[in-house]
């Protein structure tokens, strides 16, 4: 086959070749960017096994959200359990590690087991991994590639040397290869106590497991309930809150589920767009092949068989899709960026940290995509080639011609085009609305002016609760006498923080004791007046009134007193916390308003705040809120330089401003709704296009027709309007029938993506007329064609 | 060379057929060069689609050589076609993203000649046809004589033993349309069968034999040969 021809017959029909490539273009771009999103998300983020990878969790019935910790008891009832393949117990411990530069950094030292390595299946690069003879209090630790790269540069004869972290001193017997975080640690150590006689109840443990081969997720479920009614029956009755099952699911869909909805919908909205971009190619592609029939005849005249037309036509169609994808694969590369920087916002995991990349994947499938495409489009014109008939080539007549089975055949595709579009148009009015509700739901605390930060301290300095609290103390002071801050306040977990403190509460009511799971917030300082929480009844707590040695007192959040006493007047009631065991219950002092402390698509949550004098477990990572004057947010600069004042030893991290967070909490909602308003667009823009295309061929085949009307006396607006009610016919049909099938689908979509999907029958209604609209106005330049038609070619022979 | 016995062809319409050609029995020697003429509707083309073998939906007996058309599936009929006839048509055909020379070099393609043959057989039916000046050319820079032509040489250059030409000189002035028949008559001289379809009374007259076609039947007895 010769190139040259294939070119020059290419160039020859170059408008038409072009929309085809354009189409391609923008279809291919955003398919190549939604597979390569996919495909850094879903199978190549981790250096694990991500089939076999898997974490356990548990809930009460109550409970809203699934939490990690496990008992050593726990862990030692599922790894006898003979339900894995191995199990590994670790404990995250955020540490202020002085980095190459001197400076601290903070950093996550993991203490985990042997096993860890068993369920990973990644072997060290360097050295070995934790081993058997690490028991407890053992000084070896294992390295990150990053930790081996900034503090050791990378050297080979790194295994031996001393690793400093806070006050202990360890020696490094195995390097880790690069992006290997597991538990997103930089360290991993043995643990502090022995798991096998550890009788404490507390729940540190985060278990990972390696599911065996072939392990069915639902059975598993099913006999870690077991498990679990077993566990509860051999417990004491107050252990377990009502409802309690452990369950397992893969570490990747743990991390990735939160994402998942979004990125499934860009996957549909691509597939709508895929179906509007197929039926625009196939109906050019027919449009030429209608145009290129009579020379197909004569090619089969003069000897051509029909298997060598079908490999030219094949080849035609690769070379435009080649030039397609070649041209959306550039083009993926910055809405691949886009739809990443939208994801990443939220929260990746360590593994994935800038690791995102576009080339590998999606230049894996280009061929696969181009060679698919060509396929479809050769596929749509095999019909007319099938029936083909060399005869046509002696008929003496070399005009182009079209039966009324291929016009209706066109009109349908044009039609069908409508109806895509419609789809993806109305689906993102209502996407676009339920994100804009979401939006202005109120939050119940103030973002805007606020900046989050948060530390670790060491504990070899501040080894107690008294300890950090007094660290605590002298830094809010320091924060508040910066000149940009307004006031400082302490919490466990800052709004929108994906992890948080939780712990189970109890009350005794008149129909006996009601448990539940709560977020819990050790305070200090005025959070109300940082985070503009409001206060329904009572009063919030108060540093210099609630101390350790004072009555324990207690806020809690509205939506917890209405859970658990059905009214929100529960002031000096009495309630107990599972984390402190056998303390004395707290008095409610205060109840506060309504607050979204998850964000936006989550509920008012089930808080409690205790003044931090009155918390023994307090943690060594601390929150710090702190509000700037004027509605300005201080700066991580401010933050960090009051820090350095009271402990220079001690880092900040993940230094944010609320506002931001806020907007990050809702990235699956932005993406997923900035999806469907771009392909939309796309959408509508191609089918108008397409339309255009169509009534302009129907305007060409029948040009003889037009032009006998013409001259049997038809007045040019005549002409013109029958084109315009042939475009608005193409419109009408495609519109209402692209309506129904979006208010047929809408529920689906809005199951997915976290009820933002109400159905707007005037903003829909919108779209339908809009849409009729803008078809009206692609007919106008085929419509002024036909209005012009000459009399005259009527009259001439062919 | 070509025996047709009792060749029939009709479609249907409303109920009933309509007959395109009926009862067709005709002879063409090796060599003989033969004029169907009729009036529009006759059944010229119908007849020329028959001889061509592109039309397989007839009833009756077609023998070319000997090898009974009829008995060929689609495939052997074709590389029967494709090693024995070529065509000439009305409006030329010439396809108009080729070059003239590729436009010559089609058929060989077609018929997988070696590269290298095809271009000696190119240059040579350019020069003989004296059309060299014009092998870089597309059809649409080329007049109407001169494209019909190169027609001519594309039909010929797979070097067919019938030449079916459908109306050659329809579409030439008087001049351009002379060149053709003279052509021809070349073509003829050298061995070549011809079938021309013409509505051209004095063109018709100049060849050996005029087969005349009204209402799918032929006029007198003059489907015999000689």
């Amino acid at each position: 086959m010769n190139a040259m021809p294939l070119l020059r017959a290419a160039w020859k029909h170059r408008a038409a070749n072009a929309v085809t490539v354009a189409t391609l273009a923008a279809t291919v771009a955003v398919l190549l960017a939604a597979i390569a999103v996919a495909h850094n998300f879903f199978v190549s983020p981790w250096t694990y096994d991500t089939a076999r990878l898997g974490v356990l969790t548990h809930r009460a019935a109550a409970d809203t959200r699934s939490l990690y910790g496990f008992s050593a008891e726990e862990f030692r009832t599922l790894r006898d359990s003979g339900l894995f393949e191995q199990v590994v117990a670790s404990r995250g411990r955020p540490v202020a590690f002085d980095g190459a530069d001197g400076y601290p950094t903070r950093m996550l030292m993991v203490q985990t087991l042997p096993s860890a390595h068993a369920v990973t299946g990644v072997a060290p690069a360097l050295g070995r991994f934790l081993g058997e003879e690490d028991r407890p209090g053992s000084t070896s630790a294992v390295i990150s590639h990053a930790v081996w790269q900034s503090h050791f540069g990378g050297d080979p004869a790194v295994l031996g040397r001393a690793l400093r972290v806070e006050d202990a001193v360890y020696s490094v017997v195995g390097v880790m290869p690069d992006r290997f975080h597991f538990m997103g640690g930089d360290f991993w150590t043995a643990h502090a106590r022995e798991l096998d006689t550890d009788q404490d109840a507390a729940r540190p443990y985060v278990l990972n497991v390696r599911f065996k081969p072939g392990t069915d997720l639902p059975q598993l479920r099913g006999a870690l309930a077991t498990l679990s009614q077993r566990l509860v029956a051999a417990a004491p009755a107050s252990r377990y809150l009502p409802g309690w099952s452990i369950s397992g699911e893969r570490v990747i869909d743990a991390v990735m589920g939160p994402m998942r909805p979004a990125v499934a919908l860009l996957f549909v909205a691509s597939l709508l767009m895929l179906l509007v971009a197929l039926a625009n190619v196939a109906t050019l592609i027919n449009i030429r092949q209608v145009a290129a029939e009579p020379q197909l005849a004569v090619r089969l005249a003069l000897g051509a068989t029909s298997r060598r037309l079908y490999l030219e036509t094949f080849a035609t169609n690769l070379l435009l899709a080649a030039v397609g994808v070649g041209l959306g694969w550039a083009l993926g590369g910055s809405v691949f960026d886009r739809v990443v920087g939208m994801i990443s916002a939220d929260w990746i995991p360590r593994e994935l940290e800038g690791r995102f990349v576009y080339a590998g994947a999606s230049l894996r499938w280009m061929p696969l995509i181009a060679l698919g495409c060509a396929t479809l489009m050769t596929l749509s014109q095999w019909p007319r080639l099938r029936r083909l008939d060399a005869q046509l080539a002696l008929r003496g007549s070399v005009r182009t011609g079209a039966g009324g089975g291929v016009l209706r055949a066109i009109r349908g595709l044009a039609a069908l085009q409508v109806t895509a579009a419609a789809v993806v148009g109305a689906l993102a009015v209502c996407v676009a609305a339920g994100t804009d509700d979401i939006r202005a739901r109120a939050l119940g605390l103030r973002v805007d002016g606020v900046a989050s930060t948060r530390l670790t301290l060491p504990q070899t300095t501040y080894p107690d609760a008294a300890a950090r609290r007094r660290f605590a103390e002298r830094l809010g002071e320091a924060l508040r006498a910066e000149p940009g801050v307004a006031d400082a306040a302490f919490v466990d977990a800052a709004p929108f923080q994906r992890y948080r403190r939780q712990t189970a509460l109890r009350a005794d009511l008149a129909g006996g004791p009601r448990e539940i799971s709560v977020g819990l917030n050790s305070s200090l300082g005025p959070v109300p007046e940082v985070l503009g929480l409001s206060l329904l009844s009572g009063r919030y707590l108060d540093d210099a009134r609630d101390g350790a040695d004072a009555q324990p007192v207690a806020v809690v959040s509205r939506a917890l007193a209405l859970q658990i006493w059905g009214t929100d007047e529960v002031l000096d009631r009495m309630l107990s916390l599972a984390s402190e065991n056998d303390a004395p219950p707290r008095r409610i002092v205060g109840v506060l308003d309504d607050v979204r402390y998850g964000g936006a698509l989550a509920e008012p949550e089930r808080l409690v705040f205790v003044p931090q004098a009155q918390d023994p477990g307090l943690s060594a990572t601390l929150v710090v809120l702190v509000r700037g004057r004027d509605g300005r947010v201080p700066t991580a600069d401010v933050l960090a330089r009051a820090a350095a004042g009271v402990d220079p030893r001690v880092p900040l991290f993940d230094t944010v401003r609320l506002a931001d967070r806020a907007q990050e909490s809702l990235a699956g909602l932005n993406l997923a709704e900035a999806s469907f308003r771009v392909f939309a667009t796309l959408a509508i823009a191609l089918a108008l296009m397409g339309t255009a295309v169509v009534l302009s061929f129907l305007l060409a085949v029948r040009r003889r027709e037009y032009a006998l009307r013409s001259a049997v006396g038809a007045a040019p607006s005549r002409l013109a309007r029958r084109v315009v009610g042939e475009g608005l016919a193409i419109g009408a049909v495609g519109t209402l029938a692209g309506l129904a099938v979006a208010w047929g689908v809408a529920g689906l979509v809005d199951a997915n993506l976290y009820g933002a999907t109400p159905w707007r029958w005037l903003a829909t209604g919108g779209v339908g007329a809009g849409l009729l609209l803008a078809t009206a106005l692609a007919t106008l330049t085929p419509a002024r064609r036909a209005a012009a038609s000459d009399p005259m070619l009527a009259l001439r022979a062919d | 060379m070509i025996r047709l016995e009792n060749v029939e062809k009709s479609f249907p319409l409303a109920g009933g057929r309509t007959w395109v050609l009926r009862n067709i029995g005709l002879d063409i020697a090796e060599g003989e060069f033969v004029s169907v003429m009729g009036p529009s509707g006759a059944g010229k083309s119908s007849l020329l689609n028959v001889l061509g073998m592109m039309d397989h939906d007839w009833q009756g007996s077609y023998a070319f050589d000997d090898v009974k058309v009829e008995t060929l599936n689609a495939k052997q009929r074709q590389a029967l076609q494709r090693e024995k006839i070529g065509f000439i048509f009305q409006h030329y055909h010439l396809i108009d993203d080729l070059k003239v020379w590729e436009n010559l070099d089609l058929p060989l393609q077609y018929r997988d000649v070696p590269a290298k043959e095809r271009s000696a057989r190119v240059a040579d039916l350019l020069d003989r046809f004296q059309i060299v000046g014009k092998k870089d050319l597309f059809p649409s820079q080329l007049s109407g004589g001169q494209q019909q032509l190169v027609a001519v040489a594309r039909a010929v250059i797979t070097r067919p033993r019938l030449l079916l030409a459908d109306e050659p000189t329809g579409a030439l002035h008087s001049t351009q349309a002379r060149t053709i028949m003279d052509l021809l008559h070349e073509l003829n001289r050298d061995g070549m069968t011809i079938v021309q379809v013409t509505h051209n009374e004095p063109f018709a007259r100049e060849a050996q034999r005029v087969v005349r076609l009204a209402d799918g039947w032929i006029d007198g007895g003059s489907g015999s040969a000689g």
